[in-house]
């Protein structure tokens, strides 16, 4: 069995804020990437495997993938970082029966119909949505994007985006 | 130089520095060892200068490395605020540390408005993208964001050096005794809590015994920080060639068998990308926004190639509304990403066949990856052992401690950059491949990884200054001092403990900078008036 440390969602998946502050924040030694894009992709997937570094596990799973490991073990042994791209994501392995407590959202990139809440993080509309569904099922859900700075809450965020 | 001119020269030395112009070499600038520098020439006093520099290096040693772009404090403002204050009222350098702390957490409040007003450049570089305008392009990467940038940083700077120097000495007067010996053991303690960042970067707990190797090598034989990074590095090879044999003899950017370079049409030119390496290593951090973080300045260093390839106003537009996109990597490493993308652009051009949605693809695919690895040994090793070693020269008043650091960081990075630009192109995708499939990648960091640890041991042993006053009477007349007790355990045992008990209070509930600065502030204040430290 393994035991998810963090659930972040952050649309840059592995890099330097995951690698050098948060694999060692909360001591993870076993990334799960969960993007059905990155899955698909045989030499993207190549990359992010052999970007590990010594001591931590890289591994990609489609969604489906995803769902079927944590029903199976929670994605078998280790201290996991669970990495999602994006808030729609996390929802459908979150349907799937993925039911994580507490969910870090750690960077979204802008781009049109986007709303910078938080650094940098940007929501639109169907992000707001989905963030109400998941804090209406009880997930707790932090903005944060180093370990440096403080968590913000959803609540906070929400009425901002809607402010 | 009067007091005015002083003001008028650091508060544009800030903008200047902040600026980012240079990837590397304006962190070089960010340096209070690099800001000491400036402030000896100007003030004819390099000695204090440079000491008080070195003090406050040793304080944000750990602030180097600032993955995503987030300020967790801001080492310059300290700097351009405390040394011209400190050398003007003569202040010790552990007083002028106080007095630098709080400026650094303003620093990061200032940061955050430039990155938020820089979305506003590269909405308009969208606009100036849909015509096919690389000049308005290029001004949003590098006129507009300057000139923000003056009016954010000069002013502040400005006056608080042109009055500070008089409210610091009436406030230096008014203070008591007991609270400037507070100051001063606030000082020697301070540091503690930039290793103990650093460690927490480099971050592999299981190589934990290497920050002792150097701290008691230091404590014990008291071998100089210098002959430490040499004996150090020979530790980090050796180690590196036992556990990695088969790294040590594969090239390391060889993309082994497979190694094939993809077809070039000549039209571009190995200038052509030596200028974008430019463009991108000059521009890198400059117009970063929260937005989209180096999208634009990705997007301006493509156009010397991109105006070669699509001399069609509307394949040009295409082109450079994709770089547009959000982006974001480590510098060093990321110019592989820039030369493969060259290389794609080119395949685009001439064949017609790939997508532009392959090329945003890996793009966005590497930068994860790429930035993870450039930040893990460009940043938190390189930059800190650069700096690290030269600090004994700062400490000595020497100005080498911070023109060394200032040729050296920028220089090692901009040829790792090159190296990865002109490669990236060359072999296009494949370069990647070759760059992480041998484990070499691997083998450098973990080399990094001790040296780094090895050299910050070696440096917290020599520059944490804790030590007890307490004495103790046993029987008649026979006193011991507390210090001599501790230092026949183990010399320099309460450094250690400052260090540690800052590591794991980090590791526990995160690296909360101003909770620790607090803390350490009130353990100063009151074992200073107890007379324990």
């Amino acid at each position: 069995m393994g035991n998810i440390v963090l659930t972040r969602v952050d649309s840059r998946l592995i890099h330097g804020q995951v690698m050098t502050k948060w694999v060692n924040q909360v001591r993870a030694n076993k990334i799960v990437v969960v993007s059905d894009e990155l899955a698909a992709d045989e030499f993207m997937r190549s990359i992010y495997l052999m970007s590990a570094p010594t001591g931590v596990e890289v591994v990609c799973l489609s969604e489906a993938q995803a769902a079927e490991s944590y029903a199976a073990d929670v994605f078998g042994s280790g201290n996991v970082l669970l990495l999602l791209p994006s808030l729609k994501a996390l929802k459908n392995i979150y349907d799937q029966g993925v039911k994580v407590d507490s969910v870090q959202v750690g960077g979204l990139g802008g781009g049109p119909e986007r709303k910078v809440v938080f650094q940098n993080i940007t929501l639109d509309d169907a992000d707001a949505v989905i963030l109400d569904g998941l804090a209406a099922s009880g997930v707790k859900i932090v903005f944060q994007t180093i370990p440096e700075d403080a968590p913000q809450d959803v609540d906070s965020i929400l009425k901002k985006y809607r402010g | 130089m009067g007091t005015m001119g002083i003001a008028i020269a650091m508060g544009i030395y800030y903008w200047f520095a902040r600026l980012r112009f240079g990837y590397t070499l304006s962190s070089a600038l960010l340096q209070p060892a690099t800001i000491g520098v400036f402030v000896g020439l100007l003030t004819g006093e390099m000695m204090l200068s440079m000491q008080i520099g070195a003090a406050l290096q040793l304080v944000y040693l750990g602030v180097t490395s600032t993955p995503g772009g987030n300020v967790p404090n801001d080492p310059c403002l300290a700097g351009v605020i405390a040394i011209p204050l400190g050398v003007m009222s003569n202040m010790s350098p552990e007083l002028a540390v106080a007095l630098a702390v709080p400026f650094g957490v303003i620093g990061v409040f200032v940061d955050q408005l430039r990155r938020t007003t820089n979305a506003i450049w590269v909405h308009m570089a969208d606009k100036y993208a849909e015509d096919a305008n690389t000049a308005g392009i290029m001004r949003c990467a590098f006129v507009y964001p300057a000139l923000m940038g003056f009016l954010i940083r000069f002013p502040f700077v400005f006056v608080i050096d042109l009055f500070g120097a008089e409210w610091a000495n009436a406030l230096i007067a008014a203070l008591p005794e007991v609270l400037i010996h507070s100051f001063e053991v606030m000082g020697g303690i301070l540091p503690a809590l930039g290793f103990a960042l650093t460690i927490m970067v480099i971050g592999k707990k299981e190589l934990i015994p290497f920050f002792f190797l150097g701290y008691f090598a230091v404590a014990y034989l008291q071998i100089p920080v210098m002959g430490m990074a040499i004996f150090g590095l020979i530790i980090a090879l050796v180690l590196r060639m036992i556990l990695y044999p088969d790294t040590v003899n594969a090239q390391v950017v060889s993309g082994g068998d497979k190694a094939v370079e993809t077809a070039k049409t000549g039209l571009i030119t190995k200038k052509d990308v030596t200028k974008s390496f430019w463009i991108y290593y000059f521009g890198c951090e400059l117009s970063n926004s929260y937005e989209r973080l180096q999208s634009l300045v990705f997007c301006a260093s493509m156009i010397p190639t991109l105006k070669k390839l699509y001399p069609a106003k509307e394949d040009l537009a295409d082109a450079l509304k994709r770089h547009l996109a959000f982006f974001n990597t480590e510098g060093s490493l990321g110019g592989i990403i820039q030369g493969i993308s060259i290389a794609m652009e080119e395949e685009k051009a001439t064949e017609k066949n790939l997508p532009g949605s392959a090329i945003t693809s890996i793009k966005t695919g590497l930068m994860g990856p790429i930035a993870g690895m450039g930040d893990a040994i460009v940043w938190a090793v390189v930059m800190p052992i650069i700096y690290g070693m030269f600090i004994p020269f700062a400490e000595q008043g020497n100005a080498l401690g911070g023109i060394a650091p200032l040729i050296l960081w920028p220089g090692v990075s901009i040829a790792i950059q090159y190296f990865m630009t002109q490669r990236g192109y060359k072999l296009g995708r494949e370069s990647i491949t070759g760059l992480l499939q041998s484990g070499v990648m691997q083998s450098i960091i973990f080399a990094a990884n001790i040296l780094g640890l090895i050299m910050m041991g070696a440096l917290s042993s020599s520059y944490i200054a804790i030590s007890s006053p307490l004495e103790i009477t046993m029987g008649a007349g026979n006193v011991i001092g507390i210090q001599s007790i501790l230092d026949s355990i183990a010399p320099g045992i309460l450094p250690l403990i400052a260090v540690f008990a800052i590591y794991f209070y980090m590791q526990k509930k995160g690296p909360r900078y101003n909770v620790i600065l607090i803390a350490i502030v009130l353990v100063s204040v009151v074992c200073a008036v107890l007379g324990i430290l």
